[in-house]
């Protein structure tokens, strides 16, 4: 079976969905919400193609709706051990010895710092 | 130069009839002929002063028997990741946003192999920030199939398994976040290790969903991988999530017969029905029934949630991407997007942020939703809810079975281009990775055949946290009993 028989066999499932955002957004307006919260530059094209499979993927990934995880504790990360604390000890940071090795790679540096451009 | 496993090249050392110099002139020659990709960069310059030194070491040592058992991977030449960082030497995850980012300190593992001998000669490519499944979405072009130049060699980790399979390296370190070492281990041919979440330091590691990377090794055989892996594992000051369980010397266990007669072996329906290509589903049976030929018992075993992995899977890593790809503003170090004075500071950090991938930016918008106000609830706790069945699902599969059996993908390497343009077809090449990927448990592809056009198939072993020795060890028998 090829991978269109994959996504065929989970159809079934995208009866059931509905799109995940209730408001009547737009495609286009989810995605310039979203890309102003994460601070990111689209161009056209890219909010209609991105807008267009978000809806797909968040469509797909409704089927979480059909599992029952009343009273599941979320699993937020695979080793739940204690997390140990270390010593709060000061010791050399790389800051302190490699000044200018770290700067190297900054996109522009004014004496022992970074620069930036004006922003207001 | 014999082959360039690990064995087959110290047995030419042992022999004094190749230096560690020459091996690595040979190979930086052969990545200068080769036309896959693979490489990023390359460190010409660093690789030949440390293999230099090694040969210091080498003229100077009149038992080289000590000198391997001093430096077990004494003159094995290497090639790393390009997520994973070596100090002075370019890492760009991928990226353009990282394209001139040269790292001020080594990934904890980096130090340990190059203190164990090993030579580097240089970055591999991979999916931007390790997001693919083909390695098309490298900012700088795609890896090339070893063997097949129209097909994907698979991803994230595409230029780690090309390397090793075209003989540029001995071995490669990879990153495996829901498949990233598995899936171009089996496109193309090589053996690939997802260790137990919290087994191997992910200091250093450039981070894209940090409750689910692991970094692994790929090589050309089990035993390579065994002894790359007890050379990497272990608790790291450096890394919190690191765990402080004993490292086995894990070669040690393929050194005697394994009695496979006592095996069970689980089967889980759900990754082995229906959605396969006849030619992976035959090798993967094929598989079963040389462990079963053993005395090893196949026992059908269920994991009722794993098809729900792949969504939990995708809110849960691209919520995580979302979060440490933030770091990325332009300030600090990597690329910042000219721009014309005044817009203010969003317009400054957007305009730099330009520079990451479609795929990224699509994980990033993807991954702020699902965290938002509003939607937490309904998605990154949803499917944190659904990761803790999975993993019980894998928790009682193990009360049951030693070991779970399935194939790596659904089908071997596919064309370039066949997928990129719809994600969710793409993010579905990871329908048999992510599971385990989720419940943070070890699991390995090791190859188990060829299809009729010669592409390779990878069989998947997957074995209970912290287990390691017991899935190499089985692996390999596998591995040795099928040549």
């Amino acid at each position: 079976m090829t991978f269109s028989g994959l996504t065929e066999s989970f159809a079934f499932l995208k009866d059931s969905i509905k799109f995940s955002d209730p408001m009547t957004q737009t495609n286009s307006e989810w995605v310039e919400k979203m890309a102003s919260l994460s601070r990111l530059e689209l161009t056209s094209g890219e909010v209609e193609r991105l807008g267009e499979q978000a809806q797909r993927i968040l469509q797909y990934v409704d089927q979480l709706g059909e599992v029952n995880t009343d009273g599941v504790e979320p699993l937020i990360h695979p080793n739940e051990v204690e997390i140990s604390f270390r010593k709060d000890e000061a010791s050399p940071s790389l800051s302190s010895e490699q000044k200018e090795e770290i700067l190297a790679s900054a996109p522009e540096v004014f004496h022992e710092g970074y620069r930036v451009p004006p922003v207001l | 130069m014999k082959a360039l496993n690990i064995s087959d090249l110290h047995q030419s050392y042992l022999t004094r009839t190749i230096s560690p110099s020459e091996v690595v002139r040979e190979l930086l020659s052969r990545i200068d002929q080769s036309k896959t990709n693979s490489f990023l960069t390359v460190c010409r310059e660093r690789a030949l002063a440390q293999a230099r030194d090694l040969d210091v070491l080498f003229e100077n040592s009149k038992q080289i028997e000590e000198l391997l058992e001093k430096k077990p991977l004494f003159g094995i030449p290497i090639g790393v990741k390009d997520a994973i960082t070596v100090r002075g030497v370019r890492t760009t995850a991928g990226s353009r946003i990282l394209e001139n980012y040269v790292p001020p300190f080594s990934a904890t593992v980096v130090n340990q192999l190059e203190q164990a001998g090993c030579v580097i000669l240089g970055k591999l490519n991979m999916d931007e920030f390790a997001m693919g499944s083909s390695n098309e979405n490298s900012a700088f072009g795609a890896v090339l199939h070893p063997t097949h130049p129209d097909r994907v060699a698979g991803g994230s980790s595409g230029g780690s398994a090309c390397a090793v399979r075209e003989g540029l390296c001995s071995f490669a370190l990879g990153s495996d976040t829901g498949g990233s070492i598995r899936l171009p281990a089996s496109f193309c041919g090589v053996t690939g290790v997802k260790p137990t979440y919290g087994r191997v330091s992910r200091y250093g590691l450039i981070a894209f969903a940090s409750s689910l990377d692991q970094i692994g090794p790929l090589s050309l055989n089990v035993e390579d991988s065994a002894r790359v892996l007890e050379v990497i594992s272990g608790k790291d000051p450096m890394d919190a999530t690191s765990a402080p369980v004993l490292v086995r010397k894990y070669s040690d266990f393929m050194k005697n017969q394994t009695d496979l007669s006592s095996l069970k072996i689980g089967v889980p329906k759900e990754l082995n029905e229906g959605t396969f290509d006849p030619e992976v589903e035959n090798s993967i049976q094929e598989a079963l029934r040389w462990f079963e030929s053993r005395g090893a018992k196949g026992i059908e075993i269920s994991l009722p949630h794993s098809k729900y992995a792949i969504s939990a899977y995708y809110i849960i890593a691209l919520a995580e991407a979302s979060s440490n790809l933030s770091r990325y503003d332009g300030v600090e170090y990597g690329q910042r997007k000219k721009q014309k004075t005044g817009g203010g500071l969003e317009k400054f950090y957007s305009s730099t942020r330009s520079l990451f991938g479609e795929e990224v930016k699509r994980r990033i918008l993807l991954g702020t939703f699902c965290l938002s106000s509003g939607y937490y609830d309904a998605y990154y706790k949803k499917a944190c809810q659904v990761r803790r069945l999975i993993r019980r699902d894998f928790d009682q599969a193990f009360n049951q079975v030693d070991l779970i059996l399935s194939a790596v993908s659904p089908s071997p390497a596919f064309r370039l281009g066949e997928r990129t343009s719809d994600p969710l077809k793409m993010y579905l090449s990871d329908v048999l990775t992510v599971p385990s990927s989720l419940a943070g448990v070890p699991a390995l592809s090791v190859p188990s055949g060829e299809n009729r056009e010669g592409l390779p198939i990878g069989l998947q072993l997957i074995g209970p946290s912290f287990q390691e020795e017991r899935l190499l060890q089985i692996a390999h028998c596998f591995e040795k009993g099928r040549v």
